[in-house]
């Protein structure tokens, strides 16, 4: 009996081994998934929690629910992975041993990089809206809050859903509006990028829509400290900017167990060759999601493409054969623009986001870097769709390459 | 006529086959720029298209441009982005702390205003596009 070992029952984990377990035979393999939390979150609603769209329990699912049949499942945290032993050690003293290892442990927030990040002012004036702690912690002071500078900044880059951050600008525009105390709200959205977004096009159309939306932006803006007392965040240069509240979304890290295992890089995100997602270090670890340093979006459509060609390289690589699946960098997401309304972006490795029509030419349904009511639909749906297929790993019309089919080049 | 370049984008497994014609390639090239008495290609931004061409003379010309006189200081952080380029590595401000050449807030006084963008286009290396 061989083992398939996957660290990890998040998106990406649990819709792996969704995937796997139909095609690995039962008499020759055995999927063990370890994972340590019991709850699983639909982590695209964290964004809606400050703003009450969604309360904790319409996004909070026991993770065994989604776990296939016939998956062994271990709730436990891992210690580290000894490599040269294939071997996974647990904290609680208790290690499996594998023959292919799939590496699915994410990415986190670590405000703790940040000095008076995480101050007295933590939770208080400063909030994350990337833990289901701090997005709670941010509606309730939302509910009393009476206006002033409301300031949101990225760290750096990278982080998990890099549109995440805009569509919240978006959304409390519309939600200081609808209280009535938008003309008391500033908004001031401080970024290290040096537009809206990175990729012109893009970047380009978000930048406008934020002037029309009274968004202001602060751009080249790494954060160095934040200042408690006078409530200000500060560059490495020195640059300041006041808040009364801010919304931060941290430096990010890879979990800890990569780089105690050796397996990282400085940021403790996976080593892994961005085509084939295999290990650079080892030929029987894979990774997929935001566990990588590749340079794709740490997102959830990028786990899911990844896990199609994830799917089939396992299999080569278990059968003895070469890996003809290749990753293009696919990804593709919405970005709610409030008022009912979002835009879809499609891109990869090579191709920056592009107008256009999405899945199908001219027929879309969705409109791709332009803002319409279907894509908010779409956003909205998505949450059944990732219950529903996405983490059972089952088929969607989408393919994991990268489509231009539809898109307007200049 | 059609030149063809093969570009090793992944020490592994995958070669990616570039094909530029030369009417092309005359497109593509945006400029060029002389530095020390040689000729480099930059594009639009002034960034190196080829960082082969770069030279510790070049650098102290293109620094002088920015108004940035350099020090040794100034070429250790150079050699350390130079070094992480070549390797295929991404480059980023907090990639600097882990340098251990120096910390951030010296790199800041090193290159005042936007320190990443000055140093690589001084380095003879693209400017760090920001994945996401």
């Amino acid at each position: 009996m061989k083992n398939l070992v996957i660290i990890g029952g998040g998106t990406a984990g649990t819709s792996m081994a969704n995937k796997m377990i139909k095609d690995l035979p039962s008499d020759k393999w055995k999927i063990i998934i370890i994972e340590r939390a019991k709850e699983h979150f639909y982590q695209p609603g964290f964004l809606f929690l400050p703003f009450g769209y969604y309360t904790r329990d319409q996004i909070t699912k026991p993770s065994k629910t989604f776990f296939p049949k016939g998956a062994e499942v271990i709730i436990s945290e891992v210690d580290r992975i000894e490599a040269d032993k294939n071997l996974v050690s647990l904290k609680d003293g208790n290690s499996i041993s594998y023959d292919v290892l799939l590496i699915a442990t994410g990415t986190r927030i670590s405000p703790e990089d940040t000095p008076g990040l995480k101050g007295e002012l933590w939770q208080k004036s400063i909030f994350d809206f990337y833990t289901i702690e701090g997005a709670e912690a941010l509606a309730g002071f939302f509910k009393t809050w009476e206006g002033g500078n409301l300031v949101i900044n990225i760290a750096d880059n990278p982080i998990k859903c890099p549109v995440a951050p805009l569509e919240f600008a978006f959304y409390a525009d519309e939600f200081f509006f609808r209280k009535g105390i938008r003309d008391k709200v500033k908004i001031t959205y401080v970024t290290p990028m040096s537009g809206a977004f990175t990729k012109p096009k893009s970047s380009k159309f978000l930048g406008s829509l934020m002037e029309r939306k009274n968004i202001n932006i602060i751009t080249d803006f790494f954060l160095g400290e934040v200042d408690n007392k006078n409530k200000k965040i500060l560059d490495f240069g020195g640059r300041e900017v006041p808040f009364d509240c801010l919304v931060t979304i941290p430096l990010h890290s890879g979990d800890p167990v990569i780089s105690k295992s050796g397996l990282g890089d400085e940021f403790g995100f996976v080593k892994t060759n961005k085509m084939t997602l295999q290990s650079l270090n080892y030929q029987n670890i894979f990774v997929i999601g935001d566990a990588s340093n590749i340079p794709a979006s740490k997102a959830g459509s990028v786990a899911h493409f990844q896990a199609d060609i994830l799917h089939k390289n396992i299999l080569s690589f278990i059968n003895n054969e070469s890996m003809k699946a290749f990753y293009d960098g696919h990804s593709n997401c919405y970005i709610e623009t409030g008022y009912g309304k979002g835009i879809l972006i499609d891109f990869n490795y090579e191709t920056e986001p592009l107008p256009g029509m999405f899945p199908f030419p001219v027929l879309g349904p969705f409109s791709l870097l332009k803002e319409s009511r279907i894509n908010h639909y779409g956003k909205l749906f998505f949450k059944w769709i990732y219950w529903n297929i996405l983490l059972k790993g089952r088929w969607l019309p989408i393919p994991s390459r990268m489509s231009m089919t539809g898109k307007i080049t200049d | 006529m059609a030149s063809y370049t093969i570009q090793n984008v992944d020490d592994r497994q995958d070669y990616r086959l570039i094909l530029i014609t030369n009417n092309f390639k005359f497109l593509i090239i945006m400029a060029q720029k002389t530095y020390a008495g040689i000729t480099v290609d930059v594009n639009e931004e002034g960034y190196f298209t080829n960082p082969s061409q770069w030279s510790k003379e070049i650098a102290a010309e293109i620094a002088k441009e920015e108004g940035i006189i350099l020090t040794d200081k100034h070429y250790a952080i150079i050699e350390f982005l130079r070094n992480r380029h070549n390797s295929g590595e991404a480059l980023s401000i907090r990639s600097i702390n882990h340098s251990g050449v120096l910390d951030v807030k010296t790199f800041y006084q090193l290159f005042p205003g936007a320190p990443l963008k000055k140093a690589t286009k001084i380095a003879g290396i693209p400017k760090p596009a920001s994945c996401i």
